[in-house]
């Protein structure tokens, strides 16, 4: 990929941050976005955060589409990428808000969609770039997800539950129509393969996250595994959708 | 006997209650529906039982005691009606979303359009 047709690609490109109180962040993420990403449409998807996320979204220079009510991260990012398809964007990436991810790396999710070899292409941290450590505790949940989402969707994926993603216009419709819920990014890798669309991996570069702590832990987690579970060996498996 | 007149007692409550909440219009129309034919046929259960109505089909199932049928009857059926309950809430839900998504989305169009 150019240089130009990396540019030419931004300028049709919509970024989606899903953003639940993250007032502290959210203003320093954006303005990386649009230095990294120069051309690209921000829009914040403002998940009814009772802080100061929306005021500095809008000062940072972000679209803003705030919900009137707190939808949770499935709801949050599906609204994104509604407003990317109405606006007649090409391609979507979804970047969260609290800082997690360098939008340097962004063009690396882009090549393999520009050249139109992948409809959807999700970052890992685990291909060898960056040197991101996982808290020993979650190792286990990520081996067992990386077996089950592996077996559902045909190929190897080694981040499942990362929220840097890039998407082209295909499955941003899809999207717009069906996503998950509660946990989305496991599932709707499994979900995009059964619409017959191609979801690859690539290594991008994380950093810990600067603010605030991660939404699953303890109880949750476990919940949050067999949640994954069946909705990877029930929920994607009949697709019969209304 | 004395459990016969409980059951009648407890019946003619529900229908009560029933009746207040539908001309109260806090009860929607098919839901209405459901729960008068609950109380018409607890009821006519607390009338039938005691003579006996019911032995011959309770025994047939192999039920000793016709009023455990009932029992059995009405735990299936709150089974049911709490499932349905589920999935109305699951499709009101994802009705919500939708609607939530909506208003946020023509509430940014509104914001970004140029003032007059």
């Amino acid at each position: 990929m150019t240089p130009e047709q990396l540019a030419d690609a931004l300028t049709r490109t919509c970024v989606v941050i899903p953003a639940f109180n993250e007032g502290e962040s959210i203003g320093a993420v954006v303005r990386a976005v649009y230095e990294h990403m120069p051309g690209a449409t921000v829009v914040v998807v403002n998940d009814g955060s009772t802080d100061d996320t929306e005021a500095n979204a809008r000062a940072a220079g972000a679209n803003v589409v705030s919900l009137p009510l707190n939808l949770g991260i499935g709801g949050a990012v599906q609204t994104g990428y509604k407003f990317a398809v109405r606006r007649g964007l090409h391609f979507a990436v979804q970047v969260d808000g609290d800082g997690q991810h360098d939008p340097r790396e962004a063009p690396h999710l882009f090549a393999s969609l520009v050249r139109g070899e992948a409809d959807m292409v999700v970052g890992s941290r685990w291909l060898g770039r960056g040197d991101y450590v996982a808290p020993r505790n979650r190792r286990f949940a990520m081996k067992f997800l990386e077996a089950l989402v592996s077996w559902r969707a045909g190929s190897r994926f080694t981040d499942t539950t990362s929220g840097f993603r890039a998407l082209n216009r295909r499955t941003m419709e899809l999207f717009a129509e069906h996503y998950p819920s509660d946990f989305p990014e496991v599932e709707s890798i499994v979900l995009a393969h059964h619409h017959g669309l191609r979801v690859t991996e690539v290594p991008v570069k994380m950093v810990a996250r600067e603010f605030g702590t991660s939404s699953i832990t303890g109880l949750r987690s476990l919940y949050f595994m067999i949640r994954v579970t069946v909705g990877l060996l029930v929920g994607v498996m009949g697709g019969e959708e209304k | 006997m004395k459990g016969d007149i409980l059951a009648g007692i407890i019946s003619v409550v529900l229908l009560m209650v029933t009746i207040r909440a539908i001309r109260q219009r806090r009860l929607m129309e098919t839901h209405a529906v459901l729960w008068l034919s609950v109380s018409v046929v607890t009821v006519l259960l607390s009338v039938a039982l005691p003579f006996g109505a019911f032995t011959p089909l309770a025994h047939f199932f192999g039920i000793a005691y016709p009023p455990d049928m009932v029992l059995v009857f009405g735990l299936f059926f709150f089974a049911l009606f709490t499932f349905h309950l589920s999935v109305s809430m699951s499709r009101l839900a994802a009705r919500e979303r939708v609607l939530a998504q909506e208003i946020a989305l023509v509430r940014e169009m509104l914001n970004s359009e140029p003032a007059p």
